[in-house]
């Protein structure tokens, strides 16, 4: 953070933190990498969050002042815990262009071991808000005294992983049964067992779990499947899958 | 915002382009969005795909009803965060290309938009689109100021997927978008209006042309959607007939004269 901002930012006594809490992420939350505090410190027990508040220093931030933006050089996360910012990037015109208003319990900054990184976002108090922060080092501090904040931030991540993944087989334009195949080739390679006419996979996958596998819903997964079967590609009943073909399976995954 | 470098004369026509042979069936809205699921998962047709094809036939009729060029012209693009907006925002890009002035106004902040249309940003911005988030970024007066200038309003706020009236972030955008004197144009639908129903639960805007994506939606010809849509024109998003064929909507050859045509 610069000097400047630093003066606008006055460091005061702040409420002791709440049991975080708070609505599933949705994927698109995912995919921004909007972190909130509730990633970070659910499971805490109440005492200690309350030595989780104590560790981190508790910031007010007037309307209008920057809490963050790009021209700060140092890596810090800030938790709002009460009031409003608008987070906003710039056009190549120069003019502020809104990207999201963030209230109580998210996380705006940058850390790149997070996967944060909105180098390009500025984040300005809307209204008079409350902020606390910690860097790369206070976190990892924290992780050594509540193991459960490092378990949370790889759920985290894992999180974002699957999203990522999902969103990139979609936009790179492989249908359904380019993305099917390329699955069971995975799992044939991880749990495939040689039986009469094929390959068993033995992954005990519901059409449910594989569907979400993929990315598609579970309605065309099936659709896709029976296609599949009526040309002795594959077979699949009882959580079971035997690649008939896996030449022909081979040839959809790379296709 | 920025004044355009000169101030237009609110001068449009819609351009007379030719009538298919075939008739042209119209699908309702589930019809649509299982044809938009088949097309991705199945058939292999991106969302991204459809969604440049959807802009550049929307950027096409808008150069056409300004008089062949845009050069100058200033548009304003009304976006929500659907692929309805993902459609604008292309449409955008290529108006800004052809050397328009194109200000495109959002509903809601960025970080609402679906994946698709998420996509769009950057180059959209690259291509000198000025954009603003409505109350955000730009006050309401401002925002009016631009619509009443425009030579054209494009709407891309909601698409055919409208359940219920449209809520209060909406509501004043779409009021807004009829009031200037400038040609309005809606994608795929004229928001406000049921897709399927034609019904209007609330505010609408009130076209004076509506570009239909890959078949135009029943609610285009019921009830108050036949009002409120304008003069029909149908756009070629690149969707194989057969997926509409295997959804039991009649075949038929719609585009024997290019991309873009005229509805009956």
């Amino acid at each position: 953070m610069s000097a400047m901002l630093r003066r606008f930012l006055e460091r005061q006594p702040g409420p002791a933190m709440q049991p975080p809490s708070g609505p599933a992420l949705t994927d698109a939350d995912l995919k921004a990498g909007l972190l909130r505090e509730v990633d970070l410190f659910a499971d805490l027990a109440p005492a200690e969050l309350k030595e989780v508040s104590r560790a981190l220093p508790m910031q007010t931030c007037q309307v209008g002042r920057l809490v963050t933006s790009p021209d700060d050089e140092d890596e810090r996360l800030y938790i709002i815990k009460r009031g409003r910012v608008r987070l906003y990037r710039l056009t190549p015109d120069g003019k502020q262009l809104t990207l999201d208003i963030l209230d109580k319990g998210r996380i705006v900054g940058r850390m790149a071991w997070l996967g944060q990184q909105l180098t390009d976002a500025y984040a300005e108090a809307i209204e008079d808000a409350l902020v606390c922060s910690f860097t790369p080092q206070e976190l990892r501090q924290l992780i050594d005294r509540f193991p459960s904040v490092g378990v949370n931030i790889i759920r985290y991540l894992s999180g974002r992983l699957a999203v990522s993944e999902r969103e990139r087989e979609v936009m790179a334009f492989r249908s359904v049964e380019q993305r099917l195949a390329a699955r069971l080739i995975e799992l044939a390679e991880r749990f495939g067992q040689p039986v009469e006419g094929g390959t068993a996979i033995d992954a005990r996958l519901t059409q449910q779990e594989l569907a979400d596998m993929i990315g598609t819903s579970r309605e065309t997964l099936a659709t896709t499947v029976a296609a599949l079967r009526e040309e002795r590609v594959l077979e699949m009943h009882n959580q079971r899958v035997v690649i008939l073909d896996l030449e022909r399976i081979r040839g959809l995954a790379e296709g | 915002m920025s004044d355009p470098a000169t101030v237009a004369p609110n001068l449009w026509q819609l351009p007379d382009l030719p009538i298919p042979h075939d008739p042209v069936p119209s699908v309702d809205q589930a019809t649509m969005l299982a044809a938009d699921r088949i097309a991705t998962d199945r058939v292999g047709v991106s969302l991204l795909q459809m969604m440049e094809n959807a802009g550049l036939q929307l950027a096409d009729l808008t150069r056409m009803t300004l008089g062949g060029t845009v050069s100058g012209r200033l548009i304003v693009v009304l976006a929500g965060t659907g692929n309805n907006a993902g459609g604008g925002m292309v449409a955008a890009r290529r108006l800004a290309g052809w050397g328009a002035n194109v200000c495109i106004i959002f509903a809601r902040p960025l970080a609402r938009l679906r994946p698709g249309p998420c996509a769009q940003i950057d180059p959209m911005l690259a291509a000198g689109v000025r954009a603003a988030v409505a109350g955000h970024d730009r006050s309401h007066a401002e925002i009016a100021g631009e619509v009443m200038r425009a030579d054209a309003v494009i709407d891309a706020l909601i698409g055919y997927s409208l359940e219920g009236a449209p809520d209060g972030v909406y509501e004043p955008l779409i009021e807004l978008a009829s009031l200037g004197r400038g040609a309005v144009i809606s994608l795929d639908i004229p928001s406000g209006i049921d897709a399927s129903s034609g019904e209007r639960p609330g505010a609408a805007v009130n076209a004076d042309a509506t570009l239909a994506l890959a078949l135009p939606k029943t609610g285009m010809s019921l009830d108050e959607g036949r009002r409120f849509s304008g003069v029909g024109f149908l756009a070629d998003i690149g969707l194989p007939g057969s997926i509409f064929t295997e959804l039991g909507v009649p075949a038929g050859v719609w585009f024997e004269h290019g991309p873009l045509v005229r509805l009956r």
